[in-house]
């Protein structure tokens, strides 16, 4: 079972737009996916319309006292499932705090699921906590989507020195590819065209796209409904490289 | 995991149509027109349906086609992508576990398309109140033809399936119970696989059997059940011979060799029954036809043992084995098209014909000499006993000084038993019988084992004398078949030292006695 979050410690970088559609495309190709919605906003569930609400909330969830498959639903797509989130998760990190070994808790439940899945990504919530690092021990790759500004980079700068710090990120992969790109910026043009800095840069960028946007209007993954457009060939792309990059 | 698939039968397409709009009355739905089409696998003689397995390919978009595979009912967790000119032989599908659970399954045999599905759909979603899709329909009326003939496709009963969708088990039961209790349909399913097979060229499942059961009544007349046995043989030699000179797989040539050297051994056993000119021919032609059949089998058995073979050497070395396979590749080759034009040959036609004609004639009153007439059963006994006996004899005077050569006419010896007792095997307690073939077997498994060794150090030493060592590739080859020989010499040396004690079970007092039980007054 391959294990790929899409993180960020900024927010509105592209990660649940980001997410959806590479689940989307996972399990398109053949392989049965899980999506584990871990944001408290929620908006991978809402984008899969599905309700945000998980019977008994979060931290029952993490305790582990309801199995974590009784809170698995079907997506409108074969081989998709979805893990919801609900606006409990906000206190998930306290909820850690009080359990033994939190950093490895979410492996720990991710080892329920095995056999069951070939790919499961995590759409986590924007911040450095807890829980972000129990993901990052859970992972075998971290998706960096990453707009192309000073800052971004700067910020992504800091997350390597977060992960060499411990040796228990070690295993995970950083592979952060530009997301949202817009190519009348000019700053985004340059820092684009110089993505040689970063050896473990995904090659392919995602363009600025209303299409994307309007995934929450249309409740629906874009490669589902716009296929042929910029963004989702984009995608497509995307998928096949972390594919190859991160093997199964 | 919760609710799984229910699937419903209809009468015809006006009551398939008035069923979805009841559903489209009571729920919310959307619905779209789909096809599905869908081509099944199975191997000649039908592995994967015998083991209650269904493998069919879907078409996905890029070319390629989506492998599924079913056993018992149950999905095979993941499917395989690959371009349909793939699906064939299991070493020719992308590695992974897929390819390695359905090799174990279907071993050296091609995968042939069965059955061809072709389908319209209607797939209905139901809908909850955020336009969330929790239970799919799909209705649809589907057509079987085999796969590639341009005839129409023979309509199937309309069908509808209901699936949940993870985590809506409440909508599921809902959907379900309407459809149950108040449309009053009734489960089932139309298994198009074993509907659609017979119109193939292959019959219905399970239909070929290489080693056919043949029911006997013990009171028969000794000829009279002969040629039923002669019969049943014929009709396995005839069901491959397409598929040997075709050369689909390795399977189709040793299917028809086993049958022919049966019938020739059941000639042999029984030549007491028959006038006496009128085997004479056939038992020229058999042996011809043993004999052009023999080089490309014994190929075959070269090429399939090769992948064991290499891996017995040290990684490092493996490779160094290509030229020696290419050699052989080549040499199967060239004995496969002479044993293709031998049975496409008028010689090939009239041995089929007039053994055709022997084996269903009447029996003719006046040539038939008295043995004939012996009961089946009582015939069968004597024909046992003596092999038996042979057995027996010749391998109580095989020490361990013995010639090779005493040994391999003691496994002749063997075979011979083996097949007088499987011929009959009919007209005995399946459970006595299946023991005594045991027996037999593990002492066959021997001679066999130490023949193999011994002629596959024949072949390969023959082999290295031939790649020659004119270059640094055929060097290392000849080294790494050096290093073959080593271990095949000392395979040959453990089964000639394993021998005395296999012979000594096989002819214990136990044994002996449970043979002259089983067999009665014959066995003296």
């Amino acid at each position: 079972m391959r294990v790929l979050a899409l993180y960020n410690i900024k927010g509105g970088v592209g990660k649940t737009s980001s997410a959806a559609n590479l689940a989307y495309l996972a399990a398109r190709s053949g392989r049965r996916t899980l999506l584990w919605d871990l944001d408290p906003q929620a908006a991978a569930t809402y984008i899969f319309r599905i309700r945000a609400k998980v019977k008994g909330g979060g931290k029952r969830l993490l305790k582990g006292d309801r199995e974590i498959e009784s809170a698995i639903k079907g997506t409108d797509y074969e081989g998709l499932d979805l893990l919801p989130a609900e606006f409990s998760y906000r206190k998930m990190d306290v909820a850690l705090g009080d359990m033994k070994k939190p950093a490895r808790r979410i492996a720990w439940l991710l080892q329920t699921l095995e056999g069951e899945y070939d790919d499961v990504f995590l759409d986590c919530a924007p911040s450095i906590s807890l829980l972000s690092e129990s993901v990052f021990v859970a992972s075998d790759a971290l998706l960096v989507p990453t707009i192309p500004t000073t800052l971004s980079l700067r910020m992504l700068g800091r997350l390597d020195r977060h992960l060499a710090k411990h040796r228990r990120f070690r295993r995970v992969e950083v592979l952060p590819f530009f997301c949202m790109v817009d190519c009348r910026k000019k700053l985004h043009r340059e820092i684009t065209a110089d993505s040689g800095s970063r050896q473990d840069l995904l090659a392919t960028t995602i363009p600025y796209s209303s299409l994307v946007e309007k995934m929450a209007v249309r409740r629906a993954p874009v490669n589902s409904y716009a296929g042929w457009s910029a963004p989702a060939q984009a995608y497509e792309r995307l998928w096949a490289e972390i594919d190859r990059r991160v093997p199964a | 995991m919760g609710e799984s698939e229910r699937a419903y039968t209809v009468a015809d397409e006006a009551a398939l149509a008035r069923v979805v709009e009841a559903i489209g009355e009571r729920f919310a739905t959307e619905g779209e027109r789909t096809s599905r089409r869908r081509v099944y696998y199975d191997t000649f003689d039908w592995r994967l349906w015998r083991a209650n397995g269904r493998l069919w390919s879907e078409p996905v978009p890029r070319g390629v086609v989506r492998l599924n595979w079913q056993v018992e009912g149950r999905p095979w967790p993941a499917m395989l992508e690959v371009a349909p000119e793939r699906i064939g032989f299991a070493q020719d599908l992308p590695p992974g576990p897929f390819r390695e659970a359905l090799a174990s399954s279907i071993e050296m045999r091609r995968l042939l398309p069965m059955v061809e599905v072709r389908a319209e759909s209607r797939l209905v979603r139901v809908l909850d109140g955020r336009r969330k899709t929790v239970v799919r329909l799909i209705a649809e009326v589907p057509g079987v033809r085999s796969p590639g003939s341009r005839r129409a496709y023979r309509p199937l009963d309309p069908g509808l399936v209901v699936q949940p969708v993870r985590g809506y088990a409440k909508e599921f039961q809902r959907v379900s119970r309407f459809l149950e209790r108040e449309l009053e349909l009734d489960e089932g399913r139309v298994d198009e696989f074993e509907v659609g097979a017979p119109l193939g060229g292959h019959g219905e499942p399970g239909s070929y059997a290489s080693k056919p059961s043949i029911p006997l009544e013990p009171s028969m007349e000794a000829d009279e059940a002969l040629r039923e046995i002669l019969r049943a043989l014929l009709k396995v030699v005839e069901s491959n011979r397409a598929g040997t000179a075709a050369d689909i797989d390795s399977e189709f040539l040793h299917d028809f060799r086993v049958a022919v050297r049966r019938t020739r051994s059941a000639l042999r056993l029984t030549k007491a029954i028959w006038p006496k000119p009128a085997l004479v021919p056939f038992r020229k032609e058999l042996s011809w036809l043993g004999k052009v059949t023999g080089p490309t089998r014994d190929l075959d058995v070269y090429l399939l043992e090769l992948p064991r073979l290499a891996a017995s050497l040290p990684e490092s070395a493996r490779g160094d084995l290509e030229p020696l396979r290419r050699l052989l590749e080549a040499r199967q080759a060239a004995a496969q098209a002479e044993l293709a034009a031998a049975l496409g040959s008028r010689r090939y036609r009239r041995l089929m014909d007039s053994w055709r004609r022997f084996v269903e004639a009447p029996e003719d009153e006046a040539d038939r000499p008295p043995a004939a007439r012996t009961p089946i059963a009582r015939y069968a006994d004597k024909v046992i006993a003596k092999a038996h006996r042979r057995v027996l004899e010749r391998g109580a005077a095989i020490s361990d000084d013995s010639p090779p050569k005493a040994l391999h006419r003691l496994r002749i010896d063997c075979k011979e038993l083996r097949y007088a007792m499987e011929l009959f095997r009919a007209l005995y307690p399946p459970k006595k019988i299946g023991r005594l073939i045991r027996a037999l077997k593990s002492l066959q498994e021997n001679l066999g084992s130490f023949n193999d060794y011994g002629v596959q150090q024949q072949m390969l030493g023959g082999l290295a004398d031939e790649l020659g060592t004119s270059d640094r590739r055929s060097t290392a080859a000849v080294m790494a078949l050096g290093r073959l020989l080593d271990k095949l010499e000392l395979g040959e040396a453990n089964e000639r030292a394993g021998f005395a004690q296999r012979f000594a079970a096989f002819s214990s007092k136990k044994t002996v006695k449970r043979f002259r039980l089983m067999l009665g007054a014959e066995e003296a």
